[in-house]
């Protein structure tokens, strides 16, 4: 399934991507991660819980860069596991840093293949919990940016 | 599958139960939806509170200001019931959509509510009559407008104490003539692609409220207000209709399932809007 959107930041390209390829703070701000730990410098293992109604998903896995262009553009692999709910999920993610009249805008597209049991939701609940947990990450890093440039 | 069966016997049980459990308990009524959840390991509540033998939760019962249905109250009895056939038949028509008769001699309207699964159709004609949802726990009952109580996919505004014990239908307006239109996509027996319900009142020549529900197109059902007022002391013409369906059509942001993708549910909901306006205003029912 693919899925796609888009949030604008108050700051300039360059903060927004030193910022973004500070993993381990950036990770800080995704909404359910837990845990975070460097591998090598491209290699990141992580925990990931989110909560779909009743339903409640535990995704345990690594994150690995495979292109980063600065300032503009990251690729990712993704392959995470939730053994309770017998699933796996592989999926390759591309973020754009756009400039844009006052700040940055962000663009994500993730490409993922669900198996197990919770790949009945699908796409139009996969969707709208990345586009929920993509505006709290903007707004939380918004946040994290504004304090930094008060430094 | 490890957990403890409580069947209390009394609403006071079933809601000290919740208190103590909270986010560990689920509640049972059908069964059709928790349990396959339980067989499927999608959730693991560690109590299961069953409220079949909490008694008089499933009344239909008529009052001077509308109708008050109980949770227990099962799908094949809305379908069937006369004073829902004469007053809400959209409602029957909506409840006697769901799955089939074995699924329907099973299913709660309250648990269908609670489980807020976008793929259903009683919700959007329950939307559609302006019903209201009474939540009680050990800390009182509240009443929520069906709007606020569904929030999202599998997601109510339900605290995990609360326990559904009444909807609540106020009276439409006499003469008002309502439907349900279900599309399905794929087999007799699906879930919606998409759901439309409708309600008109009219005076002599023109249509004095109008009302029309889109769900299981998008995330909860959804309501147009500003679309609906279109309709207001106007004839329906086929223009107006138009013009309403389009409304609808644009507005809504559709969602993508194995049933449809977004840019096809947008051009069933143009034409399923289209269709139950004319309908209403041929006056079929």
């Amino acid at each position: 399934m693919k899925i796609e959107g888009s949030f604008t930041l108050r700051a300039p390209v360059s903060a927004v991507w030193d910022y973004l390829l500070n993993i381990e703070e950036m990770s800080q701000c995704i909404p359910g991660v837990n845990t975070l730990e460097t591998i090598d410098a491209n290699t990141y293992r992580g925990k990931l819980e989110v909560k779909i109604g009743p339903i409640k998903a535990a995704f345990g896995g690594t994150v690995t860069l495979l292109e980063v262009e600065p300032p503009h553009r990251i690729v990712a692999a993704i392959e995470a596991d939730d053994r309770r709910n017998a699933s796996q999920v592989k999926a390759t993610f591309i973020s754009v840093l756009n400039p844009i009249a006052d700040g940055t805008e962000v663009t994500y597209a993730i490409d993922a293949n669900v198996r197990g049991r919770l790949a009945q939701f699908g796409q139009a609940v996969a969707q709208s919990t990345a586009k929920k947990m993509a505006g709290a990450f903007g707004s939380c890093m918004q946040k994290k940016l504004d304090a930094g440039e008060a430094e | 599958m490890n957990y403890e069966l409580l069947q209390p016997d009394s609403l006071s049980g079933a809601m000290e139960a919740l208190a103590q459990h909270g986010d560990e308990a689920k509640v049972l009524a059908g069964g059709t939806a928790v349990v396959l959840m339980l067989q499927q390991k999608l959730i693991a509540p560690t109590v299961l509170v069953s409220i079949g033998r909490v008694p008089d939760l499933d009344h239909i019962r008529t009052e001077p200001d509308g109708l008050h249905i109980g949770p227990l109250t099962i799908l094949r009895d809305m379908e069937r019931s006369s004073v829902i056939q004469r007053r809400f038949p959209l409602l029957a028509q909506a409840c006697g959509e769901v799955g089939n008769v074995r699924i329907r001699n099973q299913a709660t309207l309250g648990g269908n509510l609670a489980e807020a699964d976008y793929a259903s159709d009683p919700p959007t004609a329950l939307l559609a009559l302006g019903a209201q949802v009474t939540a009680t726990s050990v800390r009182g009952a509240r009443t929520i407008p069906l709007e606020d109580f569904l929030v999202g996919f599998y997601t109510t505004d339900l605290e995990p104490d609360e326990l559904i014990t009444d909807i609540f239908i106020p009276a439409s307006t006499p003469g008002s003539r309502m439907t349900y239109l279900k599309y399905k996509s794929r087999s007799s027996e699906d879930r919606p692609c998409t759901g439309v319900a409708a309600i008109a009142a009219f005076g002599a020549k023109t249509c004095t409220d109008l009302r029309v529900a889109v769900g299981a197109a998008c995330e909860v059902p959804q309501r147009l207000p500003a679309v609906e007022s279109l309709a207001r002391g106007q004839a329906l013409t086929d223009e107006l209709i138009g013009e309403i369906a389009a409304g609808y059509a644009d507005s809504i942001e559709t969602l993508e399932d194995i049933r449809g993708s977004a840019r096809y549910r947008t051009q069933m909901i143009r034409v399923h809007v289209y269709r139950a306006l004319e309908e209403l205003r041929n006056g079929h029912r």
